[in-house]
């Protein structure tokens, strides 16, 4: 299939064949589909570790102010 | 040489198994004239007109541009050939592939003769049509596009 056709294009092959003194003719009708649309790319998240240091610090800092007012 | 092209195309192979084909390739395997998977040919006693062979079609399948497809013959004695393009008319006599635009044979099954290099007596390597005898098991009819 020319890789230049445009979709819904129709294209015609036969082949004839012989056979035990018997005649044959296969005729194929090939259409051209549209290649399969890629899946966008999964974009991933930048502050990802930025975003982990900062959780962590604020749950510790949390922590942190519970025991000291616990102890108070 | 057999076929004279202004491609590189076909690849010949000397056996069914190796046919080149394109990437991509959608094959139809024939074991015989008739199948429910692989569709039903066009016969007659006399050659039948592709024309007719139109509305009969054997398979309609979808190809991405770019990609091919095959189709083999595996029938003891059995011989076959690639329709000329200018048989490849409606009931009108009109052109069936759009002008310029026909499908470009990729590969084909073939007999290979092998080079002779005995100094003095060279010959080149040929290939030609399988033989009028027929297909064995190995060797049997196969075109890809």
């Amino acid at each position: 299939m020319p890789a230049g056709a445009d979709v819904g294009e129709v294209h015609y092959a036969a082949v004839k064949a012989v056979s035990a003194s018997q005649n044959y003719v296969a005729l194929f009708e090939c259409t051209v589909k549209a290649a399969p649309v890629p899946e966008p790319e999964v974009v991933e998240e930048e502050s990802g570790v930025m975003g982990a240091v900062i959780t962590t610090a604020l749950v510790t800092a949390a922590i942190a102010a519970a025991l000291f007012f616990f102890v108070l | 040489m057999w076929k004279v092209s202004v491609t590189d195309r076909p690849v010949f192979a000397a056996t069914s198994a190796a046919l080149a084909t394109v990437s991509g390739n959608t094959a139809f395997a024939f074991t015989g004239f008739s199948s429910t998977t692989e569709g039903v040919w066009v016969s007659g006693t006399a050659i039948p007109d592709p024309a007719r062979a139109r509305s009969e079609i054997t398979q309609s399948f979808e190809v991405e541009a770019g990609k091919g497809f095959s189709v083999t013959l595996d029938v003891t004695g059995a011989t076959a050939s690639v329709v000329p393009e200018e048989l490849m008319v409606d009931l009108y006599g009109e052109p069936l592939n759009l002008e310029a635009r026909s499908l470009i044979l990729y590969g084909e099954v073939a007999t290979e003769t092998a080079a002779v290099t005995t100094p003095g007596s060279e010959v080149n390597a040929i290939w030609s049509a399988l033989p009028t005898s027929g297909a064995t098991a190995t060797v049997y009819p196969g075109f890809s596009w």
